[in-house]
């Protein structure tokens, strides 16, 4: 099992002198590669924080995080966005989709800030759409698609350079139940064939019931760690839910 | 609290809208400075008639009120838009409609009055340096004074706020329209992208292309008569706008299409930005590009109009005083009179000008030269001005030595049987033509051109009629005298008004048909546009009228090619600006796919390159060819020596450094909007 991140007692402080907001306080995780890891926790808890931390959005106040063995809290901007470009794949609740460009142009965009030449570009492209069953909608823009077809769109974008981690923050925050459910599929169907892994945000019992293992934030702080192991997705849910009942979060998209 | 509530929101719209204010003051800082000069002491005391410079800034001002208003307008009607969800919500707190017209409106006036009043210290400035720089031109002594005249603010607050009140009449009308709904959803609505996916219309770029190919090729040929000339220029407006309504599709074509050059780097955001823009702003950019033209146009006269006072005015006027008579035998005693009662006469000579009755040499020119024209009024068995004299013009060589040498120029010789002919530089191959094609016959004798001479000569009448045939003067006996002309020098101080007073003298004025009437048909030459040609000619006196009164034309023309300039670009910008803002989100995404921010940075210094290059290629294109047409034709009809391009290309140049100022500030500003989200 090999180590593909690690959060080395990460704390994010916002405010200034006299008013200072712990956003994360002593965050210490790994994640091993393969694994599809959920964070949870209420509003405010620090889970967003931690996944822009995590992403090289935001910066650390303290602590270090390691991707394989790099340290990437001393990273310079140039260094981040080139890592950014290398290894991570985004998804977002509001899909974060480029409105000026078509479906397949928002994913071929992605391979050509990398350099890929035109030949392996198209022929990628060609392959994730298919993969995510949007080739029909190639040529259309965001605004003529539901809203799960553009979640699925973001997928897209966010495996084609087979990054090393796919973050995603509230993947399903925007979509009904029936495209959350199918998003859902598509990141197990990621996960398992295309060993992809995977650190979602979520507030909903139900989309973190899908993942292998959950990490509980409070107050910008661990407080509980759950492993799906051998059970049914229902029972884990069930085991969420008992959770959660301690923290006051909810479920908004429970069959 | 509304009060507080519209001073606030002015305040934010003054900080968020600078490059507007900035443009404003600007605008009415020029204002300022030429309605000053109108009511300014000092510019009366420069020359007796003002009224020409009066009459000419106030065209200006008058075609300056309909840019401001359009400006203001667009900036109205812009800000409406982008503020359109807070209207909504002061809607939802059970504002009245009429609460937040007059908070909006109050708001635009408050605007207005500040950039008036920022504008009056820099225009007392401009006016004073526009003042200083007539006195200059004109080599006139000037003493800077402190005068300020209210008039001159008065006038240019009358005609801004003239400008805003137009401006503004229409928010009320499209505030009563209004549901909370649409104020609530209108800037979304705005921000649906639109592609073009009709892929036939980037026929259009073709279309228009070719049209304004035609209408060049056209102008060079000159192929269009003064009335289908107007037609042809609608159908290039109507061009341009074709242009931009093809263009979108163009680039969403090339993007389908897959080139290669899409797949660089974030060329395909940046087309696709370039798409969309221009698909929502098709109409704008086309009129932006009719502007630019203009004001390119406009520069380029001014230029031409510069170069002419520099350089050509002075070869018009040789003589210090030059009086024409249509009698042979003028004693010019009336003349003299005046002269030596008003000036400092020093050297003169009176001397006859003379004709075969015959006009072969006429008759050639005015089939070889362009814009000649003949005279049709006669009256009483007397008649008016035409291009050339009756009869082809002769004079003896003595009388032309006696001239020369008056004006410093060598003395010529002539052998019997030859002839000189002495004629303008621009005419020099027709010239050429006459000298080999025509034979001048003089009584017994036929004569040989020994030499073409081309110094300046006071052609335009005096000597002649754009050429004279110079003879010995054993020859002259065979010739019958035609007119009579006196020319001389004069020392010391010249009034002002003594060519006023010279032309007094002469009676060729006719008050019932508004015209001068002459015994014989007498030739004004074929110089146009800016010709001197009169029966007096004092040239101290013509030289300052004549400088006055282009450098009133290059200032007016300057001055409106400079603010449809500021207000065309300023138009550009705060689009930009303002999607920086509304578009951060773009920008974002692209820092999340991996861009660092000098990538970022490179992205939409690319897009705006091509968004300010557009119109900027467009109306340079436009421009060039009838720019170039028009020096080239201004060098015909004056007869001035400079090459076509130079007038041009210094147009170009100012044009460009204006437009470069707006781009760097658009580019800064859009990185500033950038970075203040992403920061923040």
């Amino acid at each position: 099992m090999e180590r593909l991140l690690y959060a080395d007692k990460v704390e994010k402080y916002y405010g200034a002198k006299g008013n200072v907001t712990k956003a994360l306080n002593r965050v210490e995780f790994e994640i091993i590669k393969g694994e599809f890891t959920g964070i949870m926790g209420a509003s405010g808890s620090g889970k967003s924080t931690l996944l822009n931390v995590l992403s090289t959005i935001d910066s650390v106040t303290a602590g270090h995080i390691y991707f394989e063995n790099t340290d990437i809290t001393a990273l310079k901007e140039e260094q981040l966005a080139a890592f950014r470009k290398e290894k991570l794949g985004f998804v977002f609740q509001d899909f974060n989709l480029l409105d000026t460009l078509t479906i397949e142009e928002n994913i071929t965009l992605a391979m050509t800030l990398r350099g890929s030449d035109k030949q392996e570009t198209g022929r990628r492209v060609e392959e994730v759409m298919k993969q995510l069953g949007i080739s029909e909608i190639r040529s259309k823009f965001p605004y003529e698609v539901s809203g799960g077809q553009k979640q699925r769109c973001a997928c897209a974008r966010a495996v084609v350079n087979n990054p090393m981690i796919i973050m995603a923050d509230e993947p399903t925050g925007a979509l009904d139940s029936k495209s959350a459910q199918m998003l859902l599929d598509t990141f197990i169907t990621l996960n398992e064939e295309m060993d992809a892994t995977i650190l979602m945000v979520t507030h909903d019992a139900f989309s973190a019931s899908y993942c292998k293992r959950i990490l509980f934030l409070k107050d910008g702080e661990i407080f509980h760690e759950l492993i799906r192991g051998g059970k049914s997705r229902r029972d884990f849910l069930n085991q969420i839910l008992d959770v959660l009942s301690l923290t006051g979060g909810g479920v908004t998209n429970a069959e | 609290m509304l009060n507080k509530l519209t001073l606030r929101n002015a305040k934010r719209s003054a900080k968020d809208y600078l490059i507007y204010l900035v443009t404003m003051v600007i605008i009415s800082a020029l204002m300022f400075g030429f309605h000053g000069m109108i009511f300014s002491s000092d510019m009366r005391a420069l020359y007796g008639e003002f009224a020409v410079f009066a009459a000419l800034i106030g065209i200006a001002s008058f075609f300056i009120m309909f840019i401001v208003i359009w400006l203001v307008h667009y900036m109205v009607n812009f800000m409406l838009e982008k503020r359109s969800r807070e209207f909504g919500t002061y809607l939802l707190l059970g504002m009245k409609k009429i609460q937040i017209t007059r908070i909006f409106r109050r708001e635009n006036i408050i605007l207005g009055v500040l950039s008036m009043l920022l504008g009056v210290l820099p225009g007392f400035l401009c006016q004073k340096i526009f003042v200083n720089a007539f006195y200059a031109i004109l080599e006139a002594e000037y003493q800077i004074s402190a005068e300020f005249s209210p008039w001159g603010v008065l006038i240019t607050f009358g005609v801004l706020v003239f400008a805003y009140l137009l401006a503004l009449v229409r928010v009320k009308r499209k505030f009563k329209k209004m549901h909370i709904r649409d104020f609530i959803y209108m800037d979304k609505q705005n921000e649906r992208i639109v592609s073009e996916s009709k892929m036939w219309k980037k026929i259009f770029v073709f279309i228009a292309i070719a049209y304004i190919i035609y209408f060049n090729v056209l102008v060079f040929t000159s192929g269009m008569t003064d009335h289908s000339v107007w037609g042809f220029i609608g159908g290039l407006i109507a061009a341009i706008y074709l242009l931009y309504a093809g263009l979108s599709s163009f680039f969403a074509d090339y993007i389908k299409k897959k080139h290669n050059a899409i797949y660089k780097d974030a060329n395909l955001f940046v087309f696709r930005q370039l798409a969309s823009k221009i698909r929502t702003m098709r109409f704008t950019m086309g009129t932006l590009t009719i502007l630019f033209t203009a004001a390119l146009l406009g520069w380029t006269v001014v230029m031409m109009f510069a170069d002419y006072q520099k350089t050509e005015l002075d070869r018009q006027v040789p003589f210090d005083v030059a009086v024409f008579s249509d009698k042979p035998d003028a004693s010019f005693e009336e003349q003299l009179q005046v002269l030596h009662e008003n000036a400092d006469l020093g050297d003169f000579h009176r001397y006859n000008i003379y004709e075969n009755s015959t006009d072969p040499v006429n008759q050639f020119l005015y089939s070889h030269i362009d814009g000649t024209w003949k005279n049709e009024v006669f009256k009483d068995e007397k008649m008016g001005s035409s291009t050339y004299f009756g009869y082809d013009t002769y004079m003896g060589l003595t009388d032309y030595n006696r001239i020369r040498s008056m004006i410093g120029y060598e003395k010529a010789a002539l052998e019997s049987g030859q002839y000189i002919l002495h004629g303008k530089e621009k005419i020099d191959d027709q010239m050429e033509e006459i000298s080999n094609t025509i034979s001048v016959r003089v009584g017994p004798h036929t004569l040989d051109c020994r030499t073409i001479n081309m110094e300046p000569l006071a052609q335009n009448r005096m000597n002649g009629a754009d050429y004279m045939i110079v003879v010995p003067d054993e020859l002259l006996p065979y010739l019958t005298p035609y007119y009579s002309v006196m020319v001389g020098g004069l020392e010391g101080e010249v009034p002002p008004d003594l060519q006023e007073k010279l032309r007094s003298t002469l009676h060729f004025w006719d008050e019932s048909i508004y015209e001068e009437l002459y015994e014989i048909e007498v030739g004004e030459g074929s110089n146009q546009v800016l010709s001197v040609s009169e029966s007096v000619m004092v040239a101290d006196n013509l030289r300052v009228e004549g400088s006055f009164a282009i450098v009133t034309l290059c200032f007016m023309l300057a001055y409106l090619g400079i603010v449809f300039l500021c207000a065309a670009l300023t138009i550009m910008t705060v689009q930009q600006l303002s999607d920086a803002s509304k578009y951060r989100f773009r920008y974002e995404i692209l820092k999340q796919l991996g861009m660092s921010k000098r990538e970022t940075e490179k992205v939409v210094l690319k897009q705006l390159a091509v968004y300010y290059l557009c119109p900027y290629i467009v109306s340079i294109i436009l421009s060039m060819f009838i720019g170039m047409f028009a020096s080239e034709r201004f060098v015909y009809y004056t007869g001035i020596r400079a090459s076509n391009f130079q007038y041009y290309i210094l147009a170009l140049l100012v044009f460009s450094v204006v437009y470069a100022v707006y781009f760097i500030v658009s580019y800064v500003g859009f990185i500033r909007n950038l970075e203040s989200k992403v920061n923040g």
